[in-house]
């Protein structure tokens, strides 16, 4: 009796086992992966004179005979921004493999011809393609400022007294449109060069500040003239003071100790060229304690944007003394839910 | 140098001395273990690799201080405290002071044993349980000045995982019905909230079990073992969460009759594996992103002779290839691309990784996991391909069977075991990887066979692996390989040894590496040629003091190639010095 009650359980398991097993196979089929590469059909454009600014996309397709790494760039023929687009398929799917005129590094795309290249990993296949933007993609976002029109309403210029001081608006080499705000110059006693506060109502704001960005452009000089640990502090204020009551001071009122202000350093400026910088909000470490001491985008009245460098003087940059510190900035702007530039 | 050594010896001595004098009054102990290492590494001169030192040196003092405080007799605090002085700390500098352990146990009311903070956890094969890693030896006698390091250092501890968190057992015992029934418990945090950028933190992991034991005659037993392992989605910023429930159920007979000692046993259990997606601004809205279940089953038999001589077991076994366990398949050993190893982890004029090999292995204490993971590890096919993730290793049916001799009733051990296992379903093809493995050893003591009077006790092991899988070009594999492992001490006098031990490994063949995604699912392939040589033998004099404290000195070379992929080999030798006294 108990031979027959285990044989019949160990039968049982045996069932349930093989009952567990339907699928033949774990994984993609090896004889596709190592197989022969083939192109099924070529690359395909779906729009080769894109309008960004009216949501044009462009959707690209193409299928292979495996999956494959594959990599497609972008390349502004005029202003050298690329976009690049890469992943591991068997197929250009023109519902997920698409464009919307943005880049992953500025400087962005122009009203320009742009060059589509489309390689394998491992094959020597290249398909080429072009295509001519004629719309500019429209960043969404809060802008804070483009210096277009010159500085935003309201703003507050400091600078020292030092050589070529360039604390103004100026339309040499912009990141976006015309202009664009230069800051920098010459301080041989103070690391500390000057300031721009710009205020600002975000009261109808309503994310956290895990999804709030601060986004900006910065200028570095070419290599063989850049300052010394040149660096741009962005300073966040949620004080709720007068903006620029005090007007002997020569700055707003609203960064002072006490005042609830949070900061955020990029340091060194030593690249040449802009760099495009977003920041999450939480990210922002604290100044100053003030107010409820808890980051709130909708309760940031005023930003900040300071130039220092090592000052001559230290003795820690001989350097210095002969070279002006630059650090414009340009395409000031807040971005939900992610940086500017991630934005498809 | 020779100084710290005998300062930390001393040292630990005085602390022994307080220990027996504080151990009488009952409330505050002391013990411990102090280490002295150097090691000095060198290269052959190569003409073609000028970067690379050809020779350095490095190595530590540390001092593990354990305080056992009772403050009644069922309770007691352990605490450890390690002081660590890198060879060549001057002035504090690269001296550290650490608490290692710390935990609280006893017993309540005469019934609950409990433990809170650091314990030492294990629970079934398929729930909770570490399996050996690929350097271990069966004899447990080679090169152990080495292994004695990374066991230590990295709390490995026969097959429990170390963890912190709250565990609590009792027994009962019935007078009829059931004989016992015992009752286990705990909850550990393996991994707190981590950062793994800025931006991104890594979600608290938390690891439960329970275990029911009950003998319900002097011939059957049951067992049934709960385990889950999942992450808390709130106290990370990850948007995916895992979830690892298993149950396993255990039956066991034993039958004692004129021919020997038998034990029946039977498993069953089963996991699920659940990977759900958060969304951190709508809470209420976690779904599940991908799922999977799995099946085990086993039947063995084990026999023991009459007189205790002999051991022989055999079974049968079955695990479905979505069963996952993370408690059971995590590796003791890491053996991740990205991990690089301590002794010269860079060679060649383009000081590019060098290939690891069984040197570290088995001695590189970094090279050590400690962590559950909640995806399948990496794994060396030529240092174990059969069963790479112990007996929960997924997607594998088929037998095994072992015979051995039982300690107490011989001077000379023989040990002699095989299987043969095959995939359920193919990776890749519908074809399927078959396996077989065989292993032999023996161990003794020359000395007692020549009558010499002195020890000299040996140990040989030998274990072969083979993988086949049929199909076109593209599926076809073939993978053999051979470890060799021997040791010999002789007792040149009384308590001094000259000891060897050797380990050679040979691999031969292809095999494709799986390439999972995050959640573990299957994706890609690499295709991986091997022609490996890897070998460590070691030499030295070892001198024992009491039976906690020795020293040894060691001369050895290692090196490992691998020509079929044309990577950099290396060829190294080491020189070892260490004094290990557990006080």
């Amino acid at each position: 009796m108990k031979m027959k009650w285990m044989m019949g359980s160990g039968i049982l398991l045996l069932l349930l086992a093989n009952a567990c097993n339907k699928e033949e196979m774990e994984g993609p089929s090896l004889t596709t992966l190592y197989g022969v590469f083939d192109v099924l059909e070529p690359l395909s454009l779906s729009n080769h004179s894109p309008d960004f600014s009216q949501g044009d996309l462009v959707k690209f397709a193409c299928q292979f005979s495996k999956p494959i790494e594959w990599d497609l760039t972008i390349r502004g023929l005029e202003s050298g921004s690329v976009k690049n687009l890469s992943g591991f398929s068997s197929e250009l799917d023109s519902t997920q493999v698409r464009w919307s005129g943005n880049t992953n590094a500025v400087p962005f795309f122009g009203l320009e011809p742009c060059e589509v290249t489309l390689t394998f990993a491992n094959e020597p296949d290249i398909f080429r393609d072009t295509l001519e933007v004629v719309g500019l993609k429209v960043y969404e976002g809060v802008e804070i400022a483009d210096f277009e029109s010159g500085l935003p309403d309201g703003t507050v210029v400091w600078h020292q007294t030092g050589a070529n001081m360039t604390f103004d608006v100026a339309a040499e080499a912009p990141l976006h449109g015309d202009m664009c705000f230069q800051m920098g110059g010459r301080v041989n006693w103070d690391t500390y060069l000057g300031t721009i506060d710009i205020p600002l109502d975000l009261s109808s704001v309503a994310v956290s500040a895990d999804n709030w960005y601060v986004n900006v452009g910065i200028y570095g000089a070419p290599q063989e003239d850049l300052a010394v640990d040149q660096r741009v502090n962005i300073l966040l204020t949620e004080s709720p003071a007068p903006f620029n009551d005090d007007l002997s001071n020569n700055a707003s009122d609203v960064f002072a100790d006490g005042m609830e202000v949070y900061k955020h350093e990029i340091r060194p400026i030593d690249w040449s060229g802009w760099r495009y910088f977003g920041i999450r909000y939480s990210d922002f470490e604290v100044k100053s304690q003030g107010g409820d001491n808890q980051r709130t985008p909708a309760n940031i009245t005023a930003i900040r944007l300071t130039s220092n460098a090592c000052n001559f003087n230290s003795g820690n940059c001989p350097e210095n003394g002969e070279r002006d510190v630059r650090t414009d900035l340009d395409y000031l702007m807040f971005t939900e839910q992610q940086p500017l530039l991630d934005q498809e | 140098m020779k100084h710290l050594s005998w300062m930390c010896l001393f040292c630990g001595l005085s602390f022994l001395g307080w220990s027996q004098k504080d151990s009488q009054e009952g409330k505050i102990w002391l013990d411990g273990f102090a280490r002295t290492f150097f090691s000095r590494d060198a290269l052959p001169p190569n003409t073609e690799d000028t970067l690379s030192s050809r020779s350095s040196a490095q190595g530590y003092n540390l001092l593990d201080l354990n305080t056992h405080v009772n403050p009644n007799e069922d309770v007691e605090v352990f605490a450890q405290v390690r002081i660590r002085n890198e060879f060549g700390g001057f002035f504090g500098q690269g001296t550290s002071v650490e608490v290692r352990q710390l935990r609280a146990s006893g017993v309540l009311r005469d019934r609950v044993r409990f433990g809170v903070g650091d314990l030492f956890l294990r629970q079934s094969t398929f729930t909770l349980s570490a399996p050996d890693h690929e350097g271990t030896d069966p004899w447990g006698k080679a090169f152990r000045n080495y292994t004695d390091i990374v066991d230590y250092e990295n709390f490995f501890m026969d097959d429990r995982w170390r963890m912190q968190g709250l565990q609590a057992g009792t027994t009962f015992r019935f007078d009829r019905g059931l004989r016992t029934l015992g009752c286990d418990g705990f909850v550990t945090r393996p991994r707190g909230s981590q950062a793994l950028s800025e931006t991104v933190y890594a979600p608290d992991q938390l690891f439960t079990g329970i275990s029911l034991v009950a003998e319900i005659t002097k011939d059957w037993s049951m067992q049934a073992h709960h385990s889950n392992f999942f992450e808390a989605p709130l106290t990370g910023t990850q948007t995916t969460a895992i979830g690892n429930p298993v149950w396993h159920v255990k039956a066991i007979r034993n039958i004692s009759t004129e021919g020997g000692q038998w034990q029946w046993t039977g498993d069953v259990g089963w996991s699920q594996r659940i990977w759900s997606y958060h969304d951190p601004e709508v809470l209420d809205l976690d779904s599940v992103a991908s799922s999977s279940d799995g099946l085990f089953w086993t039947a063995a038999a084990a026999w023991t002779a009459p007189d205790s001589s002999w051991r022989v077991e055999g079974g049968w076994r079955h695990v479905d290839p979505d069963f996952r366990s993370v408690g059971a398949q995590t590796k003791r050993m890491s053996y991740g691309s990205n991990q690089m190893a301590q002794v010269y982890p860079m060679l060649g004029h383009d000081q590019s990784f060098r290939p690891f090999g069984m040197f570290d292995v088995l001695s590189d204490p970094t090279r050590g996991n400690q962590l559950l993971q909640g995806t399948l590890m990496p794994f060396h096919p030529v240092y174990g391909n059969v069963m790479p993730y112990g007996a929960a290793t997924p997607n594998r049916q088929g037998g095994w069977m072992s015979a051995h001799t039982l300690s107490s009733a011989r001077s000379t051990q023989w040990k002699l075991e095989g299987g043969l296992h095959t995939e359920i379903v193919g990776q890749g093809t519908v074809k399927k990887r078959k396996f077989g493995t065989l292993g032999m050893g023996a161990s003794g003591d020359l000395g007692e066979w020549l009558g010499s009077g002195r020890s000299w006790t040996w140990s040989v092991y030998e274990r072969l692996e083979h993988t086949r899988r049929g199909g076109n070009d593209i599926e076809s594999i073939q993978l053999t390989s051979s470890h060799l492992t021997m040791s010999s001490a002789f007792s040149l006098a009384d308590d001094l040894f000259l000891q060897v031990s050797v380990k050679h490994v040979m691999g031969e063949g292809q095999e494709y590496l799986n390439v999972r995604d995050e959640l573990g699912t299957l994706v890609n392939y690499e295709r991986v040629e091997y022609d490996v040589k890897d070998w460590m033998a070691m030499g030295g004099l070892t001198y024992q003091f009491s039976d906690h404290v020795y020293t040894s000195v060691q001369w050895g070379s290692w090196g490992v190639f691998n020509q079929a992929m044309d990577a950099n080999g290396v060829n190294a030798r080491q020189f070892m010095v260490v004094l290990s006294a557990e006080l």
